[in-house]
Order: structure tokens, then sequence, then C-alpha cells
């Protein structure tokens, strides 16, 4: 078995350990993203969803119209993440913001909600 | 349409012809983020940031980002610039809300390997430009 198969293993049954703390997610991706000139305006088609777990490593903080949570996902199940892409957790969308960390295995994202 | 989203609208309307579409050169505008794509696209600025040569009128400039792949030269890149020169070099867009757009000569230059990805090697083209019609 090789290293990162043996990683993804042992991530995945760190999460399982976690239990109520890995909380189930919907990711939303978009596949494929253009601009249309003509009525300068970004279309993006081709939703994606995928279950995945999120561990959640800080409480909300709260900006001026926004909340901010930082979150952990496991970096092969969720693939590449664009700004186009968003969260659905607790029944709320949360938008992608800059990846703090990513180290191949575990993903450390930013994520904001409006309020 | 105020001034800026007229301006904007007539630039962009350069992008979406036909005869730009054929040159088969990517190109997205700024505060857009493009996914999937190969290593050569370029992205488009519109800076409308000066006073214009009066009352009815702006100036600026249009600054391009060439996007190529890094490691092969300067050429393709120049081909890229000498393409768009052929559309806005000394050119004037005009119209159906009676303003012109009016271009003067650009500049060429390169600015090395993309900070953000190493791949790519970005150079900048920059074209000033005046913009009469303005209510």
């Amino acid at each position: 078995m090789s290293y990162k198969t043996l990683i993804d293993r042992k991530l995945a049954l760190a999460f399982k350990l976690l239990k109520d703390l890995a909380e189930e997610i919907t990711l939303v991706k978009k596949s494929n993203v253009s601009f249309d000139f003509e009525n300068a305006e970004t279309i993006t088609t081709e939703d994606a969803s995928l279950k995945t777990k999120l561990i959640n490593v800080t409480s909300d903080k709260s900006k001026t119209n926004r909340t901010e949570r930082l979150i952990m996902l496991k970096r092969r199940e969720i693939g590449d993440l664009t700004t186009y892409d968003h969260l659905l957790w607790e029944n709320e969308k949360w938008t992608i913001g800059s990846p703090i960390n990513d180290d191949g295995f575990i993903s450390l994202i930013k994520i904001h909600k409006e309020l | 349409m105020g001034k800026y989203l007229g301006l904007e609208s007539d630039v962009f309307s350069l992008f979406n012809s036909d005869e730009w579409i054929a040159e088969n050169i990517k190109t997205f505008p700024v505060n857009f983020t493009p996914i999937n794509i190969d290593n050569e696209y370029i992205v488009i600025d519109i800076i409308p940031s000066g006073k214009g040569l009066n009352k009815r009128s702006l100036s600026g400039i249009v600054i391009i980002d060439v996007y190529i792949a890094a490691g092969e030269g300067p050429k393709r890149a120049s081909l890229i610039a000498d393409i768009l020169d052929n559309y806005l070099a000394n050119k004037s867009l005009t119209t159906s809300q009676n303003v012109v757009t009016q271009f003067n000569q650009s500049t060429f230059k390169s600015e090395g390997i993309d900070k953000d990805d190493s791949d790519l090697a970005r150079f900048l083209y920059t074209i000033p430009f005046n913009y009469f019609g303005v209510e």
C-alpha cells in the first residue's frame, strides 16, 4: 500500500472517529464557467453536487455583514475548488474563501455566509 | 447607461465580435476567474482614469494581461499583441449611442513569470484611449 493511500485511509478513520464533530455537507461545484461579453456577466453551468464531511475548526467570526468560519476538508474528496463553488451546510449557502493551508490531504479553508 | 458602463460595453463589444472570436484567443475581463483553461489567455482591464479633451469626453487606458506558457520565449505573446493592435491601435469604435472610443498607440512589455502561477509568463499590452460623447 502506498503512503498516500495509507494517509487517506487514516484520514477517513480520523473523520469517522470524530463522529458528529465531522458534519455532513453538500459541496456544489461549477465545472464550466465562462464570461458573456454581450451581457457582461459570468455564466456558470454544470453543477455537480457531492456529499462530504467537514470539521468546523473555529467558532463563528462575525464581520460587518457576514459570518466567517474556518473548516477542514479531505482534499482528495473535494478536488480543486474555485470561487464559483459553494457549500450547503445547516440548510444555508456558504461561499468559499481562500485556502489557508493545503498539504494535498487536508484543506483548511475560510468560508463565508451573508448575514 | 452611465459613462463607465457605456465605455465597458463598447470595449466588450469588440471582444464579442465574430472576428475576434475567430482569432481563438481566450479572453476574460478582470474580476473573472477562468477555470479549466490552457496556458494561453488574455485579461482585459479598462481604466477610465483621466480627464478628456472637453466636457463631453474622458480618457484612460486599456490594460491587457497576455498570458502564455512559461519558458517558450516571447514570440507567441508578440503575435497576440500584434493581433490586438489590428483591432485597437489607432482604431475608433462607434456605437449606437453616438459615442466614440478612439484608441491611440499601444505599448507592450514582458512582466516575467506570473507570480500566482509559475507555468505562465505574463506580458503587458497597454493602449490609451479617449472616449467622446459622454453625457
